[in-house]
């Protein structure tokens, strides 16, 4: 029962989060600016939006 | 009477100036055929077109930096006086070395007049320039003259009185490498918050003069803060670019003189001959350059496998363990599945690609740093004009080998909003580094020799359809002329290790932050819609029963082999000379263990069709058979199918999903590497199409995100979605059916 309930948390806790994810990112909500012009993608960005 | 203008005449040392300020204003000024005849301002009045001009002439001065009095002196007039135009007049014969001056009077963004002097001279050396193409480069109007004769000089009146009545600026701005960009912006940020009476002042200008350490700017700068920002930058740049901030700076001025000249000059007799021009004469060549960079990119995919290949190995084994021990420990079994084939399975999956992605983007940095990435986009320039773009394109291109994101906000470069469509819609057409999980997936479990080729096939793949694709854009919904550019050549450079350092664990960072967080949760989620709803257990029964009967059966017959003294699993090679069994007995006991054989095979048929129901029951199974008519002609089953979708979260999702799928499908809890699974249920053909589906089918939702903004409109990120999975969907139908007819 309490393993049932634990996975239950789990995997609605990452419903929560991956949904939220996919909208702040679909609708540009995100933090991550990409602006700093490299190939090594989001990372190491300093400005915020 | 017209409205009076000044224009101010500037240019190198001897490059004919004060001959062109006699011809205009009929002055008797002193010339010498030696640098520095001009050392203060001179002024005179002319009138032209019913219109009283004066003419102003600057001492000679090879830049703009505060290096000598000279210098100064002609800055202070062109910024304080404010001339209505500047007349830069340049040695035609020394174009590259001349031009200096001219790329830094343009980026003070001020009206701008280039006489290319001395015409004559440079005829004879046997230079040859397209002045059309140049001045459209630079949006600059270019005057010919042969000072000495007056040929010309009425044209540059003419030239400067348009230019100073339009006051238009359309030159292009000098991008530096992006460490600088990123503090020029930082700096800029801080001028406009914290420093007064800079009106006159460009501020991206101060920002880079700040950066060369101009001191005079520095006192009209009098700011703390920006000061502290310039230092911290001074330090920064240097360990990325192991060059001074000023040193990178004129690096970048060369590079884009160079590459304006190369596109523009036919014999450039240039005194900076050195040895970025000796190597460039090799890797920039119209024959060679596109070989050897075919033959660079097929090198790096041979060292990411070979260099990547044990380490990925250790990291397999290291999640074999990990998935054996969580399995030990947690007893519950839902809980179990979710942690051993949920979390383990999904993100393992993706996490033992770490190494092959470190060593790729070493790689790329290598060449990045060292100036050979902007030599790529040069030579492709000539292929970019065939498919109605600009060479310059091709450089959000490069950047979108790493990440579609950067490579769309990279395209801001490009003035015209017609190339900028064009280049954000084909930009995930480049095989970004989200995809290679999936290719070091599949490529060596499919394809045992020449790994590296079908790697370099397949980018090569994406950049060909990338570029059709733009071709056809630009004939049908996109019409019209590219905008023409300068494409830049800065030297090459020694990379230094903290720059290539940086970079690579940016990129491994990155990776690991996005295994740990998004694929985490997703990998999550699928898990549950891997194994939710529950097969009904009445369902269920049939298989277990069926299994059960079998199961007895074969009991009754393991007996029957113990009764002859034989047990069952016993090595049966030691049977034909074992001499305490009769002829009759041994061939009893073979054709025992021949039926508890097939017995074993009938139960474990029964498993397998038992796990295949469950899963089938599942979210995702439904799904991905209600998908499977769509796909199944592309080879697709639907396992495959819902990897696909998961994968338009984050490409690396397909992977996590293929581990997740084929770790709930294993009835033996076996923890053998996902490779070995795909093999088994899947042909090399298979393998390809899905490489090439993953190539160019919908990009992920922060490239469709990055595309929306950047474009201002929701019709090109839709247009772009349906397009690329339309285009995905019709070349991997094409490649499966062709390919069948072979195999």
């Amino acid at each position: 029962m309490i393993g049932n309930i634990i996975v239950g948390i789990i995997v609605f806790t990452a419903l929560f989060f991956t949904v939220r994810h996919i909208y702040k990112t679909v609708s540009g909500k995100s933090s991550c600016c990409c602006s700093n012009g490299k190939s090594s993608g989001c990372s190491g960005c300093s400005v915020k939006k | 009477m017209k409205r009076d203008i000044t224009i101010a005449l500037a240019g190198n040392p001897n490059a004919g100036k004060t001959t062109i300020y006699n011809a205009l204003t009929g002055a008797r000024q002193h010339i010498g055929n030696y640098p520095g005849v001009t050392v203060e301002k001179k002024e005179s009045f002319i009138t032209y077109n019913d219109r009283s001009i004066k003419v102003i002439d600057l001492p000679g001065t090879y830049s703009l930096t505060a290096y000598s009095v000279e210098e100064v002196v002609a800055r202070n007039v062109i910024i304080n006086e404010k001339p209505d135009v500047v007349v830069n007049i340049v040695d035609s014969s020394n174009l590259e070395r001349n031009l200096y001056l001219s790329v830094q009077l343009m980026e003070l963004r001020i009206p701008l007049v280039l006489v290319f002097n001395m015409k004559d001279m440079a005829q004879e050396m046997g230079i040859k320039i397209d002045v059309k193409k140049l001045s459209s480069l630079l949006g600059v109007t270019i005057v010919e003259t042969i000072g000495s004769k007056g040929d010309g000089v009425k044209n540059i009146l003419e030239a400067a009185v348009k230019a100073a009545e339009s006051q238009e600026i359309n030159y292009p701005v000098i991008t530096y490498d992006a460490i600088i960009e990123r503090y020029i912006s930082s700096i800029e940020n801080l001028i406009s918050k914290h420093s007064t009476g800079i009106e006159n002042y460009n501020e991206r200008w101060l920002a880079v003069k700040l950066l060369e350490n101009d001191k005079d700017i520095m006192n009209i700068v009098p700011s703390p803060i920006v000061w502290e920002e310039v230092k911290k930058a001074d330090i920064e740049i240097e360990k990325m670019l192991g060059d001074m901030p000023e040193t990178a700076i004129a690096a970048a001025r060369y590079g884009f003189i160079s590459g304006a000249c190369q596109e523009t000059v036919t014999t450039t007799v240039e005194a900076r001959h050195n040895l970025s021009d000796s190597i460039d004469s090799v890797l920039v060549n119209r024959v060679l350059g596109i070989p050897i960079f075919l033959g660079l990119m097929y090198l790096v995919f041979q060292l990411t496998f070979t260099l990547g290949d044990p380490f990925m190995g250790w990291i397999e084994q290291f999640f074999g363990w990990l998935g054996d021990k969580a399995g030990e420990i947690i007893h519950h079994d839902l809980l179990r599945s979710l942690v051993v084939d949920g979390i383990i399975g999904g993100v393992g999956g993706v996490i033992v690609f770490l190494p092959n992605i470190i060593f790729l983007f070493i790689a790329i940095s290598l060449l990045e740093a060292s100036g050979y990435m902007a030599r790529v986009a040069f030579i492709m320039d000539k292929v970019m004009h065939k498919i109605g773009l600009h060479g310059k394109s091709f450089i959000p291109f490069l950047i979108g080998f790493g990440c579609s994101v950067p490579a769309i906000m990279a395209t801001r470069t490009l003035d015209n909003y017609r190339d900028r469509i064009i280049t954000m819609l084909v930009v995930p057409f480049m095989s970004c580094g989200a995809r290679l999980p999936i290719y070091l997936l599949i490529i060596p479990a499919f394809f045992k020799t020449n790994n590296a080729f079908v790697l370099w096939s397949i980018y090569l793949i994406g950049i060909i359809i990338g570029m059709l694709i733009a071709k056809l854009l630009g004939a049908t919904v996109l019409k019209g002329e590219s905008a023409p550019f300068v494409m830049e050549l800065p030297p090459y450079r020694v990379p230094t290790i903290k720059g290539v350092l940086t970079q690579m664990w940016e990129r491994s960072w990155l990776y690991l932050k996005k295994a740990g967080t998004i694929i985490l949760l997703i990998s999550i989620v699928m898990w549950a819609l891997t194994v939710f709803p529950k097969y009904p257990a009445e369902k269920m029964a049939e298989f277990t029963d069926k299994a059960a009967v079998i199961e007895k059966d074969m009991n009754v017959k393991i007996s029957e082999l113990k009764n002859l003294g034989w047990n069952y699993g016993d090595n049966l090679d030691i049977l034909d000379t074992d001499k305490k069994f009769t002829d009759e007995e041994k061939s009893k006991i073979l054709s025992l263990t021949e039926t508890v054989e097939k017995y074993e095979d009938e139960i474990s048929e029964i498993n397998h069709s038992a796990l295949e129901a469950e899963l089938e029951y599942s979210a995702a199974g439904r799904i991905g058979k209600a998908l499977e008519p769509i796909i199944a002609p592309l080879g697709f089953d639907w396992k495959i199918g819902t990897a696909l979708i998961g994968a338009f979260a984050a490409k690396e999702v397909f992977v996590a999903q293929m581990g997740i799928v084929y770790s709930v499908g294993e009835a033996d809890e076996s923890s053998d590497a996902l490779r070995t699974k795909l093999q088994e249920n899947y042909t090399p053909l298979v393998g390809f199409s899905i490489m090439i589906f993953a190539l160019l089918s919908a990009p992920c939702m922060a490239t469709f995100a990055i595309v929306r903004r950047e474009s201002n409109s929701w019709k090109w990120p839709f247009f772009q979605l349906a397009g690329m999975t339309l285009v995905a969907y019709f070349v991997t139908l094409i490649i499966y059916q062709v390919g069948k007819l072979f195999m």
